[in-house]
């Protein structure tokens, strides 16, 4: 990991600070296995989501914690080797360029104060245009609630797509979760043996969305799909 | 990549080392020695198997897959055995005896 820190304006110091606690988490750590993945948790599904920035991960797992789903991060799998289950980081969700009028037209079907949940918008970022969203009040509530993982979704953005669920096999999952983990490599053998774990006792897939709705329901179809077997695991 | 590869015999150098993750479709090897994690499909599995069972040449390799498969090896699957103990080479995961 670099530890060169790029210079921002005052105006877009919010950013920095975001930038800082990810540096911070990422660094310091080191008792979590990490992935760079979106994460949510419900009735005892513990989803983990690994993607690249820029593929909408955030962005999906903040719609489903505005649908019933409890917010782990929208960036940071972390997972506890000791107890093998996913701790919750439910900090304020960074959404990015289109992302920010999807999220508020989401919130809004929901809530009617919506507009108290984001902040202002930072323009000129490094990443484009930025606004960060409060986690939904039951995800703060939970954030001591840990879930056993026990489902991976690797989401694919295309706004051209078909919605699809498509068969992934486990070894695939495993090196996504592998190149997602930012400490895989530091941890060694330990790390191994967890992931190994996670795929073991997972349903895998891979999902290609059009747009958040789609994307919300394929993950609900997935899990309804996989409930028995996930239940036999 | 050089023919000569074909005249060493090679091992695993400590089998204890390897830590295996396997499923239907591919197995995966993690190497304590390097921290490197490798993916395998079930051909490559079993050319490291039999390595893992003793030292051995390309063309000793070739022999037991033939018994294995119960017919001749085609020159498609030569060269992919070959390409495999290369690669089983240059990842460690085997070394010259």
């Amino acid at each position: 990991m670099s530890d060169e820190f790029v210079p921002l304006p005052a105006k877009i110091g919010m950013v920095s600070l975001e930038m800082g606690l990810n540096w911070h988490v990422a660094s310091d750590c080191k008792q979590y296995l990490m992935f760079h993945a979106g994460v949510v948790a419900k009735e005892g599904v513990g989803l983990i989501m690994p993607a690249a920035s820029g593929s909408g991960k955030s962005t999906l797992a903040a719609g489903l914690s505005y649908r019933g789903w409890q917010l782990h991060s929208d960036e940071f799998g972390l997972y506890d080797m000791n107890s093998q289950e996913l701790v919750p980081y439910p900090r304020a969700v960074s959404l990015k360029n289109e992302s920010i009028a999807v999220m508020r037209d989401w919130v809004s079907s929901v809530d009617d104060k919506y507009n108290e949940y984001f902040t202002e918008e930072f323009h000129g970022t490094p990443k484009g245009t930025i606004c960060y969203m409060r986690p939904h009040k039951d995800s703060i509530d939970k954030m001591h609630v840990k879930t056993r993982p026990n489902l991976i979704i690797l989401p694919i953005f295309d706004a051209t797509a078909t919605p699809e669920i498509r068969p992934i096999t486990k070894a695939m999952a495993f090196f996504r979760l592998v190149l997602s983990s930012a400490n895989y490599g530091d941890i060694g053998k330990d790390a191994f043996l967890a992931i190994s774990r996670i795929i073991e006792e997972s349903e895998v897939c891979e999902i290609i969305y059009p747009n958040l709705e789609e994307a919300v329901k394929l993950v609900e179809e997935f899990v309804e799909k996989t409930s028995e077997s996930r239940g036999q695991l | 990549m050089s023919d000569q590869i074909k005249n060493i015999t090679f091992n695993v150098p400590d089998g204890n080392n390897f830590l295996w993750s396997e499923w239907e479709d591919a197995s995966v090897v993690y190497d304590k020695r390097s921290g490197h994690t490798q993916v395998l499909n079930e051909f490559a599995r079993e050319i490291l198997a039999l390595f893992e069972d003793g030292p051995k040449k390309f063309d000793d390799i070739c022999f037991e897959l033939e018994e294995i498969m119960g017919n001749d090896l085609d020159d498609e699957s030569l060269a992919l055995i070959f390409q495999t103990i290369n690669g089983f080479d240059s990842m460690g995961l085997i070394e010259p005896v």
